[in-house]
């Protein structure tokens, strides 16, 4: 394992209140060559999980493993896990080469042997004419690409990053994104990324960490948080939710039969208790001739989809029209039938 | 293109009047002077002046005094700055206080306190080294009076400035930098010397130009601890009163100015520099990079030493002040203080009076100046910045020639009278005052004044209602400072003081002078009480009037 947290805890006392746990029994193994995410909203104790794991924070009790050495109590400097900060914190008295060649004299290499890395690694970074440069003459989507080489260049056992994009203008953000992607999927170096950011959180990860109140929620891979959320929490983080009550009629065989506002269904897997709470996502909800009927509350056109709230049952949902047609669309007030794509409904027992 | 109300105008022109009547027509006299010959033409007679060994001496010793002084104020007030924000040391809040109000302190105290100690009478060298020991350190050459005297004053005396200089630059730097050089593998001193010391390197340049000024312009400390080694300021103080010589008085001037503002526009180019304002992002909840266990030790060291020094000095000035007969008698009395004042009685009155009447001006005119170069476009803003900024950076010395000068002769004759020191007062230390509410304004988001026109308001109303009320903590911050500084200035006002209005710090230095140590040291104690109680009670004001705001030392 690349790294793994047990039991992580850290607690701020308070004068005269009882002490805060920011984070409050983590666990998590992030494999070799992976790029984990923590994921959730702010206050959530993902940040500090992380300043945790580069040695900025010591925790209250818990163990934290780099390549199964317990890093538990060692200064940063001697985690070798070099972070990417929201804030690039590039060194601004240094050139962008000096700010390479940094962690690089650390480790004691000789300048010449520094310099060799960094030429090879910024070149495939496209980073190679701005070496000379001074850090205050870089564009922020720049400034972030040349963290990004100076944490790399030291050829990591595990790369941290804090909220890397958020600096950034939203086109900037995309191919920042997409290039820390590709470069992690072509180097293969391990990562722990933190953001606030579902979007982000899927596009770029191999596994994402849903953290609140200071607990990990779930962990699984984007399309599994997705589709298979462990709780209400979860799935209204990542994407929109509609959330369906149902009570269970007859479960055998891997089958289950709830009842609903959209009648009999047939869901598989096995009865976790009597009632659940469907989870049902807009886009897989359908405008057709048939189904239950409901009331468009209203719709909004936005060119690749639009988006309608209809009153179905008493339910207010939220569905999702792929490539509308914008003159026909439907209007406030209009009666339509509402089909659900059964097999993507996910129940929460 | 908004035409500039005519109220607007007849401001700025009345500012730009008082200006150069009290800030541009005294130094213009200085320089006049030094160039005029007995007829009242040009000559440059006076500069041959300059060749003679008299004169340059002067000059040789300032600038010795001050390239000594400026790396050693600055070293001690880096450890101090490096002991109360980056280490956990026990009690570095108190050391952050202690060099805050060594600031405000009158600027000879720890001069008269030298003597106290060091002097032929003085506690160390007679009473502990003479009497007990049986060393004679003045029979081996030592002297307190002199070169070694005046940089270990001048060092005790000018290192709060490196420390408030040195403590804004470190709390700017992003802690996420620091911890980036450590997570990329550098160890504590490693940081500290390759990423922490280059990025304070300005406020280091910054710090010693500063206080290479500041030494420069001293003139409190010299006076008393001088001895043969003569300086700049005293020496023009000297032509003046002693030899009554305007010229060669105004000549020593001219030379103690150009070099100080000089040095001053270069230090705030240093300080202003956009490449090392490295605070970006959101606000890092996280603590900033923390010494070592070693490196706390040296710092702590330093400081700790320093505070001790100067604690011991101010001590020194209140036992002082209780001793019967310095030198001969060492039995305790108050009587010191009941001859200070009832003899004294009106030189505090004095002093007092004319403060608390420039204290208010001053703030006037740092709002309007403030106000004029921040949020107006009217003509000569720029020019007024500079003259504002020129004046604080005049050494007393030649403020106070130039005064003395300038207003002794029609069209203007304000010799003798107490609006010629409150003029000094409030001029001299305006750009206290306008630098305080300039950053204060600086803050207030330009929008907000633009919902208030928005909302109805006129301009006269945006300035009363919302603007106004969003700088006064910086107003009444300054007003401190204000009144404070006008309380313990000696260089200029020494010049202007007459028969009718004395003042407190001038009556100290003529008691140092005629060797009544222990009534000067009475004196002394009763100037810091009065300074620090009304010091600290406008700053419990501000707070009580403004909670959220923070009193800020500029």
């Amino acid at each position: 394992m690349a790294v793994e947290l047990v039991e992580l805890v850290k607690a701020f006392a308070r004068p005269g209140a009882p002490e805060v746990r920011v984070v409050n029994g983590v666990n998590l193994s992030v494999r070799d060559g992976e790029l984990v995410t923590l994921l959730g909203p702010s206050g959530c104790g993902k940040t500090t999980t992380l300043r945790m794991v580069a040695g900025f924070e010591e925790p209250t009790s818990g163990t934290i493993r780099i390549h199964g050495q317990d890093v538990t109590r060692v200064p940063p400097y001697r985690r070798h896990v070099p972070m990417v900060f929201q804030s690039y914190a590039l060194f601004p008295h240094l050139t962008v080469r000096q700010n390479a060649r940094f962690g690089l004299e650390m480790q004691g290499l000789s300048a010449k042997d520094a310099d060799a890395r960094i030429d090879a690694l910024a070149k495939a970074m496209h980073l190679d004419g701005l070496l000379e440069r001074g850090t205050h003459e870089l564009s922020g989507g720049q400034q972030q690409r040349v963290a990004l080489l100076r944490a790399l260049v030291t050829e990591p056992k595990v790369l941290l990053f804090d909220e890397p994009l958020s600096n950034l203008d939203a086109q900037m953000r995309l191919s920042v994104r997409a290039e820390i992607r590709a470069m992690q999927q072509r180097l293969g170096f391990t990562s722990l990324y933190v953001t606030h950011d579902q979007a982000e959180a899927m596009a770029i990860s191999d596994r994402v960490v849903v953290m609140e109140g200071g607990k990990v929620a779930q962990v699984g891979s984007p399309a599994d948080l997705y589709c298979r959320p462990a709780s209400r929490f979860v799935a209204s983080f990542l994407g929109e939710a509609n959330f369906v009550p149902a009570t269970v009629t007859r479960a055998e065989g891997g089958k289950v039969m709830v009842d609903c506002a959209f009648g009999a269904l047939e869901l598989s897997g096995e009865a976790g208790a009597k009632t659940a709470q469907l989870v049902v996502r807009p886009e897989h909800l359908l405008l057709g001739e048939s189904g239950t009927s409901a009331r468009v509350l209203s719709c909004t056109f936005f060119g690749a989809e639009a988006r309608c709230e209809v009153e179905l049952s008493g339910l207010t949902l939220a569905l999702q029209l792929p490539a509308p047609d914008p003159d026909a669309l439907p209007k406030a007030g209009d009666a339509v039938r509402v089909k659900v794509r059964t097999e993507r409904v996910h129940p929460l027992y | 293109m908004k035409r500039t109300p005519l109220s607007l105008r007849l401001l700025t022109l009345l500012t730009f009047v008082a200006m150069a009547v009290f800030v541009v027509f005294p130094l213009f006299t200085v320089l006049s002077t030094s160039v005029k010959d007995g007829q009242g033409g040009f000559t440059l007679e006076h500069f041959r002046a300059l060749g003679r060994w008299q004169h340059v001496r002067p000059v040789l010793n300032s600038l010795l005094l001050a390239v000594l002084v400026a790396p050693l104020g600055t070293a001690v007030g880096l450890a101090f700055a490096f002991a109360v924000s980056r280490t956990a040391l026990r009690g570095r809040a108190a050391l952050g206080k202690l060099a805050q109000l060594s600031v405000i302190a009158p600027p000879f105290v720890i001069a008269l306190s030298a003597v106290l100690l060091f002097g032929r009478n003085g506690v160390v060298t007679k009473g502990v080294l003479l009497d007990r020991l049986g060393l004679d350190l003045y029979a081996l050459g030592f002297d307190i009076y002199g070169l070694g005297g005046l940089v270990l004053v001048e060092t005790l005396s000018y290192f709060p400035t490196a420390f408030l200089i040195l403590t804004g630059v470190l709390a700017a730097v992003d802690p996420a930098i620091e911890q980036a050089a450590m997570s990329l593998g550098a160890g504590r001193r490693q940081t500290f010397f390759k990423v922490t010391l280059p990025l304070a390197a300005p406020g280091l340049f910054a710090s010693m130009l500063l206080i290479f000024i500041e030494s420069l312009a001293d003139f409190g400390n010299p006076l008393i601890l001088g001895g043969r080694f003569n300086v700049l300021s005293v020496q023009a103080y000297l032509e003046i009163t002693g030899n009554d010589d305007a010229a060669g008085g105004s000549l020593l001037a001219m030379v103690l100015l150009v070099p100080s503002v000089a040095l001053y526009l270069l230090q705030s180019a240093l300080l202003s520099r956009k490449g090392f304002v490295t605070v970006s992002g959101k606000p890092a909840r996280a603590a900033p990079f923390a010494l070592g266990p070693g490196g706390s030790r040296v710092v702590g060291g330093i400081a700790w030493g320093g505070a001790a020094a100067v604690l011991l000095f101010y001590g020194l000035v209140v036992y002082g002040s209780l001793v019967k007969l310095w030198g001969a008698d060492s039995s305790l009395t108050v009587e010191h203080y009941a001859r200070a004042l009832k003899v004294s009685w009106a030189d505090i009155r004095d002093s007092v009076v004319l403060a608390a009447i420039s204290t208010p001006l001053t703030a006037v005119l740092g709002v309007v100046a403030a106000y004029l170069i921040e949020r107006t476009q009217v003509f000569g803003r720029r020019a007024l910045e500079v003259l504002s900024i020129l004046n604080f950076a005049v050494p007393g010395t030649v403020v106070g020639i130039g005064y003395a000068l300038a207003f002794s002769r029609p069209p203007l004759v304000l010799t003798g009278t107490a609006a010629l020191v409150v003029a000094l007062f409030s001029f001299r230390n305006m750009p206290v005052g306008m630098k305080a509410v300039s950053a204060a304004l600086k803050q207030v988001d330009p929008s907000l004044e633009e919902a208030a026109q928005n909302l109805g308001a006129s301009p006269a109303r945006v300035l009363g209602r919302v603007t106004l009320p969003l700088v006064a903590p910086a107003v009444f911050s300054s007003l401190a400072f204000a009144f404070v500084r006008a309380m313990t200035a000696v260089s200029a006002v020494v010049f202007v003081v007459s028969g009718s209005w004395n003042l407190l710090t001038v009556a100290i230095l003529a008691m140092v002078e005629s060797s009544d140590l222990s009534q000067a040291a009475a004196l002394s104690v009763v100037l810091v009480v009065l300074v620090l109680g009304a010091f600290e009670g406008m700053q419990a004001l501000v707070r009580r009037l403004f909670p959220s705001s923070r009193p800020q030392l500029s």
